[in-house]
């Protein structure tokens, strides 16, 4: 639950931080339109308006000089008629020019001079200056409101001029005495002339000046706004960073407690409070040697069974305290990675099994020493452990559980793994058998070897065919190593009748007796049965061939080996019971089947020498099998000393190593006569 | 969170409101009161969060200005004279004292030129600036005196006799301090703080006090604040101001 609780902070902590971004980023491009458009912009229009105001006024203080230059040009220059005209209309049109470029002050609009330039192809160019008003309703033009009522004054003053220019000219005509009066009078408009264009330059000059001063104020309040923003947006995105990273930091640390607490999960085991199975298998990456002890709680099943989950649970937790204060003890770390499956880890640079064997047998101790009393069903339960032991470096754990269900498999207490032991390599090897028979089947690989048998003068009489798989040139592989996984391959089938059939091709010639190995499957095997009794018949071997079988665990229905030892004995083929006296002889079988001989187990013989009771054995079954007119047969008599004991008994063949090895049919020596 | 969240919110609410246009009042005002207006002006500004813009210039221009504009909200002429020959356009309203105005000779400090009185106008060797009476109050005022002084052809010779016509006070003091002139008739207040020159009084039956009176134009899109400026010109706090630029005296 505080898990969950904490997942739903973290979450909660996250949408926060990314609402916050986006709030942030939302506001900052908000702030980023808001001042762009509606300040600036509105600024940057402003600024425009007023630079072209200021340069339209300057047109206008152009226009004025030139009017004040015509208006002297008109009293002095001329008396001519004409030429006063033509200032007059010179005045009148610059009035006209300063009338327009007022009412685009006034109302807004494009303002249009020309400008004379006077070079080849370009006598003059046209300048546009547009000037906005935003809202001319309550827009109030200063330039106007001054220049406007000058204006009318300034056509008055001309008109007057004009008319006392001419009023002059005529009393110059006529000599006219008031011509000195008018001529004063002349004079003094020109003087009251001159301080009415001033005015006019000045309201011009002062409004240039007063939109000089607002464009200076104006750039001062767009590098203030833009100061304002840069610092808010700064604000603004500080602001955001500071949260951002003060609720990352936050998201961060639940992250890593939530982190910690999972690896806690991870790595616990939230019964007995031990380290788990990913812990140990940690501390095995990381060690050196690595030793694993596992211990395993017998029966626990059952004991969850009878007496509940809960107590089952209770039992664990006190069986591991017990482990702790040995491992402790000891200086193992003490790790829980299953039910019922405890492990004890060292991490050692020199391997002493001896120690960590003898550690094992003292926990046996423990364990014993100290059942577990339940008080609420007042009980002592006694555990029993099996361990299984493992130092290797790769796969540590397995092999400790193979070693451990080696030691269940073969009713021990503990085992330590070696590749003996490990089913995985066994596995391996019958595969690796199964192609090595194929092979040797397809490349005619199986090879009869060939022992004598001799008689108690030391006679070879027979040849015993035996088994050999041709490894190279040299080895010879006996069937003990693979006979098992050929059998379990279904592959015998094929080698039996492969040897069969080339025994009898050696012995097909020859006149000598040999015997034959077979099989409980050779004898199941009805179909085998036709095809051996047509060779005996085609090569006449009827009283030369012998059938050695096993009386063995192997044979799951006897009725067939009688059945089949009657049908052959019909022919005339004789049998001897293979390995008698190891321990699986049923006396009442061997009797039913009557074999003609019996071929004492090598086990009995090669330590009669030493072994009392091999002694007594085979001399009994010497006794036995006189009395029954059996004859014996000794194996693995391997020295003099051996033969003459078996000698002594009364035993009536013999074959080992004393005699001969078993050989290839090439190089067997022929029989004595 | 809340709160900053709140205060940007906040900010950018104030920039609305101050990009929002403010009311923009007209004031043709007499360049000789252009001084002590711009203080009261500022004082009006602050308090009713409004643009007062002064139209400065001779008075008989400025009351041609807003005859043929028909726009602004305040007039301050030089002279009541204005006022009085004016009001029968209809467009003065009610008006308000705010000082009073009396001319005198003004000449360069120390009076080099051993200048007494008026006569010194007409005198060759003497450069006089004198105002143009068809602008300027000063200008009228002039006229007035010389007329009364020693009749209509002394004017003509006074005016005659000048090196430049100015067109209101303040350019008048102008040509005195870059020494074009030697003497001129102008506005006493003009002249306090002004230490380049000295002043000769004119005989008070010539050159009597003239009535600072602003006036309401009838035409005004503002009248309260207009009012409000009326007030506060003729309040204690206003007469200070009127008193410091020397209307008072």
């Amino acid at each position: 639950m505080p898990t969950r609780a904490n997942e739903k902070i973290t979450l909660k902590y996250l949408i926060l931080l990314i609402f916050i971004f986006l709030a942030g980023f939302t506001i900052l491009v908000a702030l980023h339109f808001y001042f762009q458009l509606n300040i600036l912009d509105k600024l940057d229009r402003k600024t425009d308006s007023i630079k072209a105001k200021i340069t339209i006024a300057e047109y206008i203080a152009n226009d004025i000089t030139q009017i004040r230059s015509n208006f002297f040009e008109l009293s002095s220059t001329t008396s001519n008629k004409m030429g006063i005209r033509l200032i007059k209309n010179k005045i009148e049109q610059k009035i006209k020019d300063i009338e327009n470029a007022l009412k685009i002050l006034e109302h807004g609009g494009v303002l249009e001079k020309e400008i004379a330039l006077n070079i080849p192809g370009h006598s003059c160019t046209n300048r546009k200056i547009s000037f906005n008003v935003e809202k001319p309703q309550e827009y109030i033009s200063l330039e106007a409101i001054d220049i406007y009522p000058k204006l009318i004054s300034l056509r008055q003053l001309v008109d007057k001029l004009e008319n006392m220019l001419k009023t002059r000219n005529q009393y110059q005509k006529e000599k006219n005495p008031k011509l000195l009066k008018i001529a004063r009078k002349i004079r003094r408009i020109n003087k009251s002339a001159s301080p009415f264009f001033n005015r006019m330059r000045e309201n011009i000059s002062r409004l240039i000046f007063e939109e000089t001063k607002e464009l200076d104020q104006l750039n001062k309040d767009i590098k203030k706004q833009k100061k304002f923003y840069n610092n808010l947006e700064l604000a603004v995105v500080s602001s955001i960073i500071f949260i951002v990273l003060l609720l990352g930091q936050i998201v961060a640390r639940q992250i890593l407690k939530f982190n910690k607490k999972l690896q806690t999960q991870l790595y616990k085991d939230p019964l007995t409070n031990l380290e788990n199975r990913f812990a140990l298998l940690e501390h095995i990456r990381r060690s050196r040697v690595p030793v694993v002890i596992l211990i395993d709680i017998d029966s626990f099943k059952t004991i969850n069974e009878l007496y509940g989950t809960e107590i089952g649970n209770e039992i664990l937790i006190r069986f591991s305290k017990i482990l702790n204060n040995f491992s402790q003890k000891k200086g193992f770390d003490l790790f829980r990675i299953g039910a019922d499956e405890f492990v004890m880890f060292d991490d050692t640079a020199h391997l002493d099994i001896k120690r960590y064997k003898q550690d094992a047998l003292e926990l046996f101790e423990i364990v014993k020493e100290n059942p577990i009393y339940i008080k609420n069903i007042n009980e002592t339960i006694e555990i029993d452990i099996t361990v299984g032991i493992s130092f290797e470096k790769n796969g540590t754990l397995d092999k400790a559980d193979i070693a451990l269900n080696s030691a269940k498999t073969d009713k021990k207490n503990f085992a330590i793994y070696s590749v003996s032991i490990d089913p995985t390599k066994k596995l391996k090897n019958i595969i690796i058998w199964k192609k090595e028979i194929k092979d040797a089947i397809e490349e005619d690989r199986f090879i009869p070897f060939l022992q004598p048998i001799v008689d108690k003068n030391q006679k070879i009489v027979k040849y015993e065919s035996l088994m050999r798989m041709k490894k190279t040139k040299t080895i010879f592989i006996p069937p003990y190593e693979f006979l098992d996984i050929a059998i379990q391959s279904k592959q015998y089938h094929q080698i039996s009748k492969i040897i069969i059939n080339k025994s009898i091709d050696v012995f097909k010639n020859k006149n000598y007796e040999f015997s034959i190995n077979l099989n409980y499957l050779d004898i199941a095997n009805k179909n085998f049965h036709k095809e051996l009794k047509n060779m005996i018949k085609k090569y006449d071997i009827k009283n030369r061939i012998i059938f050695e079988i096993t009386e063995s665990e192997d044979i799951k229905n006897f009725q067939i080996v009688k059945d089949f030892v009657k049908k052959f004995k019909k022919e005339g083929v004789r049998f001897a019971i293979d390995d008698f006296g190891s321990g699986y002889s049923n006396f009442y079988n061997i009797l039913e089947i009557a074999p003609d001989f019996l071929k004492i187990d090598g086990s009995l013989i090669e330590n009669i020498d030493s072994d009392k009771n091999s002694y007594e054995l085979v001399k009994a079954i010497s006794h036995f099998a006189k009395e029954l007119n059996i004859k014996t047969i000794a194996e693995f008599v391997h020295s003099k000393k051996i033969f003459d004991i078996v000698f002594a008994l009364d035993i009536d063949y013999f074959q080992g190593y004393y005699f001969g090895k078993p050989l290839h049919p090439n190089n067997i020596k022929p029989l004595d006569k | 969170m809340k709160k900053t969240l709140f205060l940007l919110i906040l900010t950018i609410f104030n920039f609305t409101l101050q990009a929002k246009e403010k009311p923009t009042l007209l004031f043709y005002c007499g360049i000789t009161m252009v001084k002590p207006m711009q203080e009261i002006a500022k004082v009006i500004e602050k308090r009713h969060n409004c643009t007062i813009k002064i139209i400065q210039g001779a008075s008989q221009d400025l009351y041609d200005s807003l005859k043929f504009s028909k726009k602004g909200d305040l007039y301050l002429p030089g002279s009541d004279s204005y006022r009085k020959k004016n009001l029968k356009d209809g467009l003065l309203g009610e008006s308000v004292l705010i000082g009073y105005n009396q001319a005198a000779i003004f000449v360069q400090k120390g009076n080099p030129k051993k200048i007494k009185d008026l006569d010194s106008l007409a005198n060759e060797n003497i450069a006089v600036i004198l105002c143009d009476p068809k602008a300027g109050s000063i200008g009228r005022m002039t006229k007035k005196i010389l007329i009364s002084y020693k009749g209509k052809e002394f004017f003509e010779t006074a005016y005659e006799n000048c090196v430049e016509i100015g067109t209101d006070s303040r350019n008048l003091n102008d040509a005195l301090f870059k020494k074009r002139a030697d003497v001129t008739i102008n506005w006493k207040p003009t002249a306090s703080r002004q230490k380049f020159l000295d002043i000769i009084k004119i005989d008070e039956k010539l050159a009597p006090k003239k009535r600072l009176v602003i006036n309401l134009l009838t035409f005004s899109k503002y009248p309260d604040i207009a009012k409000a400026l009326m007030h506060f010109s003729s309040s204690k706090e206003g007469q200070e101001i009127m008193r410091k630029y020397g209307f008072l005296d």
